[in-house]
């Protein structure tokens, strides 16, 4: 569904990534770990569009995006929960979510998904009306995941849904995320906290200074020596 | 004595409302780019001069309205598209000296095009004035301050009822999630130069047939209008509003009471006030977003 062949990335004259190679199939979970400063936030940017490619190529379906914006991205289905939650502070839970299904033009089936996304964040439904700021950090993350789902995506890029949260909260994003994998929906979700993104992953990337280290199914990245050392302190 | 007030009131309003108005222009832009359009007082005088210049053509009045709101428009779509999309990247306060530059050059080509006269509009329904106890009322006030609300209200609506103003406030709060929703961002800026642009003309053509028309005529104007957005808080429409009516009835009461002479001085001593005092304005965004 989603593959990435030796993709480079810069921020100015530092180079981020170094040629990544990367590949996501259909309804699969896919965790991509990796220390502070690895890449993880800049490969999902560069996936979603928001950050350009300075070599190689991604492609979605089969088709090349390397060089699409991302609001065309997103109309082919990608969806991205950026990392820090991003809301749009100000205006209310359900405009969030309104502006969430911006790319589609099916009202009533938009309309269906709100309720839908009440159905399954019930708290979202009780403050429809509140800024979207005045959220606790673990309503937001919700909302932010429920903003992206709006816009019905295909591949869901997920970018530490648990930073800043209760291990409470954790547990249920991570619960929230199972089912999203059991409901069909593609992921690509990044993490720094290894150990829970391994356990619910099919297959795992561990990235290194813009390098992919690793690669294979969950469990066994979870087994190996390198990474309990490295990234789950064991 | 309470004629004179009003007398002075009624002044300040009318031209409260038309700074109101270029404030608005103000905000929109700012909301969408962090740029403070400087060319946006350009836009009022386009809005004023092409209705002259159509009228004088023959066009009858109504159709040349709205031909100067749509080439104000223009200008607006053509200020982004060529001056400000091609600088993306440059920080704020070069792109902000850009449109100092295309208001430089926006003034050059009026002047050019249009001549150097003041000219007049007549007024939209006559000059006979109307009396509200002891003091006069023009019917073109009515006019300044009819459809000043009424856009204001039509702008209202536009950012908190429809799609695609609230994708327009989703890009200027954040504008890489907007994008990831799948919002335009590019597109929307170029939406706010051609509204800010046409909401200049409505401004230019409302108030010329009181203040009459020239081509430096922008000048003042943008200031006055850029002393309201700052007083009423950057980016906040309802600021500019009363931003807009604080400065004109603070003017008109100053002309009034102290001396004309110092009409021009009171915007500016109100936004150093308020730089001092309050230097997000009265409506400014407070911090109400928890991380």
């Amino acid at each position: 569904m989603l593959r990435v062949d030796s993709l480079s990335s810069h921020y100015g004259r530092i180079q981020a990534l170094h040629g990544v190679d990367l590949e996501v199939r259909e309804g699969e979970l896919v965790a991509l770990v990796g220390g502070n400063g690895a890449g993880k936030t800049t490969l999902l940017r560069g996936i979603s569009g928001l950050h350009p490619a300075s070599g190689g190529t991604i492609r979605f379906e089969g088709r090349d995006i390397t060089r699409l914006a991302a609001p065309r991205r997103v109309r082919m289905g990608i969806a991205q929960v950026p990392e820090g939650r991003q809301m749009f502070g100000p205006l209310a839970v359900e405009d969030n979510l309104r502006l969430g299904a911006y790319a589609r033009r099916d009202r009533a089936a938009v309309a269906a998904g709100i309720e839908r996304m009440y159905d399954t964040f019930p708290i979202l439904r009780e403050k429809r009306r509140q800024p979207a700021g005045t959220l606790s950090g673990g309503q937001q993350q919700m909302l932010a995941i429920a903003r992206a789902l709006m816009s019905k995506p295909r591949l869901l890029l997920l970018d530490e849904p648990s930073m800043g949260l209760a291990p409470v909260l954790v547990t249920e994003i991570f619960n929230i995320i199972k089912e999203l994998k059991a409901g069909g929906t593609t992921i690509l979700l990044v993490e720094q906290n290894a150990y829970a993104a391994l356990g619910i992953a099919d297959r795992g990337y561990v990235l290194e200074t813009g390098r992919i280290a690793l690669t294979g199914n969950g469990a066994d990245l979870l087994a190996d020596d390198q990474v309990r050392q490295a990234y789950l302190g064991i | 004595m309470l004629s004179e007030f009003l007398q002075f009131l009624f002044s300040g309003v009318t031209l409260g409302a038309t700074y109101a108005l270029v404030a608005l222009g103000f905000a929109i832009i700012f909301n969408a780019s962090h740029v403070i359009n400087f060319a946006q007082g350009e836009f009022v005088m386009i809005g004023g001069m092409a209705t002259v210049a159509l009228l004088g053509a023959g066009a009858p009045m109504p159709l040349a309205m709205l031909a100067a709101i749509l080439l104000a428009a223009t200008a607006g779509l053509l200020l982004e598209k060529f001056a400000v999309e091609p600088a993306r990247g440059a920080s704020v306060v070069t792109l902000i000296i850009i449109t100092i530059g295309a208001s430089i050059a926006l003034r050059g080509v009026a002047q050019l095009v249009w001549g150097k006269q003041f000219h007049a509009l007549p007024s939209f329904s006559g000059d006979v004035p109307l009396q509200v106890l002891g003091a006069t009322l023009l019917p073109q006030s009515l006019w300044v301050l009819g459809v000043s609300a009424a856009v204001v209200v039509a702008l209202f609506g536009f950012f908190n009822r429809t799609l695609l103003g609230k994708a327009i406030l989703a890009a200027s709060y954040n504008r890489d999630a907007a994008q990831l929703v799948g919002i335009n961002v590019k597109f929307v800026l170029f939406l706010s130069f051609g509204l800010s642009g046409a909401l200049g003309a409505v401004a230019g053509i409302l108030v010329a047939p009181i203040t009459f028309t020239h081509f430096e005529i922008g000048i003042m104007l943008g200031l006055k209008g850029f002393a309201a957005a700052i007083l009423g808080g950057l980016g906040n429409g309802l600021g500019a509003v009363v931003g807009g009516l604080i400065v004109g009835i603070a003017e008109a009461m100053g002309a009034g009471y102290i001396s004309s002479e110092y009409k021009d001085a009171i915007a500016f001593v109100l936004i150093l006030l308020v730089l001092f005092v309050r230097p997000s304005g009265l409506f400014g965004r407070r911090g109400t977003e928890r991380v």
